[in-house]
């Protein structure tokens, strides 16, 4: 009997190829007018002012301190690439989201406006029309992995600077290898 | 160009290839090895909890690379999708020289006896594949003896781990076998890693 949904070799072709084109595409990793790998300097300010709301500053620095917008740029240019679309799409909803209830940009807001929004995003009571390309619901959760991916994974990913998440929680940095005859001086 | 005569060609370098190349080239023979995967270090296996054996959240620390190797993964109603290296459901272990055994945790378990008789232990269950093998734990004792020598391991009784006496025994003779394991690297003794 055949199975209800059979992957036909032309299919399988045409994802592997897509996988392949999506990996080489070349969207802005190298950007001439901005510090960024792909964000711009606008969207890099949303981005960590939207970080600094789900990992603040408090005694121990926060989200953007860390290096999370350098983190997610890093890798939306590596192995995150297959998420170009949802931040460049993501970070715009944000700001007219930001617009139309708040009447400026999101990095603009206080604190209280900043966390509402994001509280919005979460539950999905945001402006529907802000949000057509992409859905806040699906984007908020990608943004919480990241930024606890950035803040405290390993500082050679691109965030975590000078391992201060690790020494916040009383992890020892560099961490303890189990073999110490090698350079861990190394990156 | 023409490509030099060996008497074996074996295709991949993991737990499987890499015995028996090593097999092979001391008893005397030519061979060539190939490993799609890269040449890792001791360097390479470091604490990453991002991108490592078992957490692909960047991608898999010892390969496959990530965009030329997709796997068909088919579900329990036989839908078909293509799935990355980095998938869960990929299942995959290693690709570099050395393959799993690379990244393994250096664990490796013998079978128990009973494991070789579970047809005989627990009787034909009904719908299922269950029988014995057709050789016992005794047939395989001495490769299992070779290969822990091979690989730096060494085997304790479970019971001995449990008595104090005996362990403190089983670790003078551990110490002592130990001694005679060179480090690969180095020349020099150093300590095998109890697998239990």
């Amino acid at each position: 009997m055949e199975p209800p949904y059979k992957l036909s070799r032309r299919k399988f072709l045409q994802a592997a190829f897509a996988a392949a084109a999506a990996s080489g595409s070349g969207i802005a990793c190298s950007r001439t007018n901005s510090p960024w790998r792909f964000l711009t300097v606008d969207e890099a300010r949303t981005l960590a002012a939207a970080c600094d709301q789900i990992i603040p500053p408090d005694e121990d620095p926060g989200a953007s301190w860390a290096g999370v917008v350098n983190y997610i740029d890093t890798q939306l240019c590596g192995h995150l690439r297959g998420l170009q679309d949802s931040y460049r799409l993501g970070i715009v909803a944000i700001n007219e989201s930001s617009r139309l209830l708040y009447g400026s940009n999101f990095a603009f807001l206080s604190d209280t406006k900043q966390i509402d929004l994001l509280t919005k995003m979460e539950t999905g009571q945001v402006p529907r029309e802000a949000w057509q390309k992409v859905s806040s619901s699906e984007f908020f959760p990608i943004l919480v992995d990241h930024t606890m991916q950035g803040f405290y994974g390993d500082p050679r990913h691109g965030g975590n600077r000078e391992g201060i998440s690790w020494k916040m929680v009383g992890l020892s940095y560099p961490p303890i290898r189990g073999r110490l005859k090698y350079d861990v001086s190394k990156s | 160009m023409s490509l030099k005569h060996v008497n074996a060609v074996i295709i991949g370098a993991g737990a499987g290839g890499g015995i028996v190349a090593k097999e092979l080239a001391t008893a005397g023979l030519s061979l060539v090895l190939l490993e799609r995967g890269t040449w890792q270090t001791a360097f390479d296996c470091r604490k990453d909890d991002l991108r490592n054996q078992r957490t692909t959240v960047l991608g898999n620390a010892f390969g496959p690379d990530e965009e030329r190797n997709p796997r068909v993964f088919v579900g329990l109603e036989s839908h078909e999708r293509v799935v990355k290296p980095s998938d869960s459901s990929y299942n995959n272990n290693a690709a570099c020289v050395g393959g799993g055994t690379f990244s393994y945790g250096a664990m490796a378990w013998r079978f128990m006896e009973q494991d070789f008789r579970m047809r005989s232990i627990y009787g034909t269950v009904e719908g299922s594949t269950l029988d014995d093998w057709p050789i016992s734990y005794f047939d395989l004792e001495p490769y299992y003896e070779k290969a822990e020598w091979e690989i730096g391991g060494f085997r304790r009784r479970f019971e001995e781990h449990f008595s104090r006496a005996t362990q403190a025994a089983a670790a003078h003779a551990s110490a002592s076998a130990q001694s005679r394991i060179p480090d690969p690297e180095t020349g020099r003794a150093s300590a095998g890693t109890s697998s239990f």
